[in-house]
């Protein structure tokens, strides 16, 4: 990949990979840490990539980066952030569907949220996300299945309190 | 698998991921239908498709780029910059062996139209030594020619007075420092020595007393003068660059020629044959 490719891996991919983190991690300054590190990696590396591959090079080292950030702060303040909300009560007949589905994305198991993140973000087969989370075809759409029942039914929950 | 209460969720799911072709299509509408109960959880289902948010974006780009042709630049930046280096020692050296009649060079000089209008002061005389240093359109003809009638020049003018010779080899800035040079004392050095002596303030009484090599102190100048001459005759040993050969006065002279950055360099010499 020259110079030029990799410039322009920053200008396609950079907000994705931004948005794909950022909504793991819910933390703009961390999500940042992670794109920048993930470019970073990808710069080193450049002249061994194929340009065709930049994408899901990237996105595969940014989510690593994300996992090991992750285990190293152990982030579960979000669950309890979540948990919190969909007790419901008065708030829960203002909260829209939109929010509640960003709410129930990070009560999702990681593996299950960036399965369906990288499906529905990016438009990834399940070929690409098995090689970026390091799962099977077969596992991925597993996992996906399993994300959208869960999704739906905490919709269907929240649903019937509107 | 025959699609029923138990797996219609599964459909569902497929059929946002694509996975269902016509017939399974139409079987699950027709599934829906028989259920309507499951339509809500079927339009829920369809909400579980996420959609990124535009307005986030990563906002430093800049930061992540990578200056295009940044090292390659460096690297022509640094070759034009070593190469205009050498094209000016090759000058160095040129005006060395052209002052220096103890080596076997008879002449090695440079051509450059772009270098006579870079300086001013030449430039304003530059037809002058045009008519004065060759015959008119000689340049065009080759080097062999040129340096022929130029080498020709050169033993007529020696029959000429001494101040006559001096001011021939002078620029015009020289030619304004003719009259303080002129009071020097005359030193016992032949012609051409004597005159680039006089007009670079060369050492004159140590290089009398045999001090010196003549030129004063040796400098990192003349180290690089001594290096691109031993590179210069190694060119011409090893013969890359345009060569000519040509019989004159009775000697078979060979000019080397190469050109960089657009100047050409001359390298004259007379073989053995």
């Amino acid at each position: 990949m020259t110079t030029t490719e990799y410039n322009e891996c920053v200008e396609l991919w950079a907000d994705g990979v931004f948005r794909f983190i950022v909504k793991n991690l819910r933390h703009e300054e961390d999500a940042r840490d992670v794109v920048q590190n993930a470019f970073e990696v990808l710069w080193k590396n450049h002249s061994d990539i194929d340009a065709a591959k930049a994408k899901s090079y990237l996105f595969s080292t940014a989510y690593h980066n994300m996992i090991d950030l992750i285990r190293k702060q152990k982030r579960v303040d979000y669950v309890e952030e979540v948990e919190e909300g969909a007790r419901g009560g008065t708030s829960a007949y203002q909260v829209d569907l939109k929010e509640a589905l960003d709410k129930a994305l990070a009560r999702l198991p990681e593996i299950q949220r960036n399965a369906v993140l990288l499906r529905d973000y990016e438009g990834y087969s399940y070929e690409e996300i098995g090689e970026i989370l390091e799962l099977t075809e077969s596992q991925v759409k597993v996992y996906i299945f399993r994300a959208r029942t869960t999704l739906k039914k905490y919709l269907v929950s929240i649903h019937h309190l509107i | 698998m025959k699609l029923n209460l138990d797996n219609y969720e599964s459909w569902l799911v497929d059929r946002m991921e694509g996975l269902l072709d016509p017939a399974q299509e139409a079987e699950l509408d027709a599934f829906l239908e028989l259920h309507p109960e499951l339509q809500e959880d079927a339009a829920l289902m369809e909400m579980t498709r996420l959609v990124p948010d535009q307005e986030v974006i990563f906002t430093d780009k800049a930061s992540l780029k990578k200056e295009e042709g940044g090292r390659i630049l460096a690297l022509f930046t640094m070759g034009r910059l070593s190469m205009a280096a050498a094209a000016v020692l090759l000058a160095f050296v040129g005006i060395r062996f052209l002052t220096n009649p103890a080596e076997s060079t008879l002449a090695t000089g440079y051509q450059s139209a772009a270098q006579q209008a870079a300086v001013p002061v030449m430039a304003a005389s530059a037809e002058s030594l045009e008519a004065r240093d060759s015959v008119p359109g000689i340049r065009h003809q080759g080097a062999p020619v040129q340096f022929a009638v130029q080498e020709k020049k050169m033993v007529e003018e020696k029959k000429q007075p001494r101040e006559t010779q001096f001011a021939n080899y002078l620029n015009p800035v020289q030619l304004q420092q003719l009259p303080a040079v002129e009071k020097r004392p005359v030193l016992h050095l032949n012609d051409f020595e004597e005159q680039y002596a006089l007009i670079n303030n060369y050492d004159y009484e140590n290089m009398m007393k045999g001090t010196t090599s003549g030129s004063g102190p040796e400098t990192i100048v003349d180290k690089m003068n001594d290096a691109m001459a031993i590179a210069n005759e190694m060119s011409s040993v090893l013969g890359f660059g345009k060569k000519d050969e040509e019989e004159h006065s009775g000697s078979h002279m060979r000019t080397t020629s190469i050109r960089i950055l657009g100047i050409e360099y001359y390298n004259r010499k007379r073989i053995n044959q």
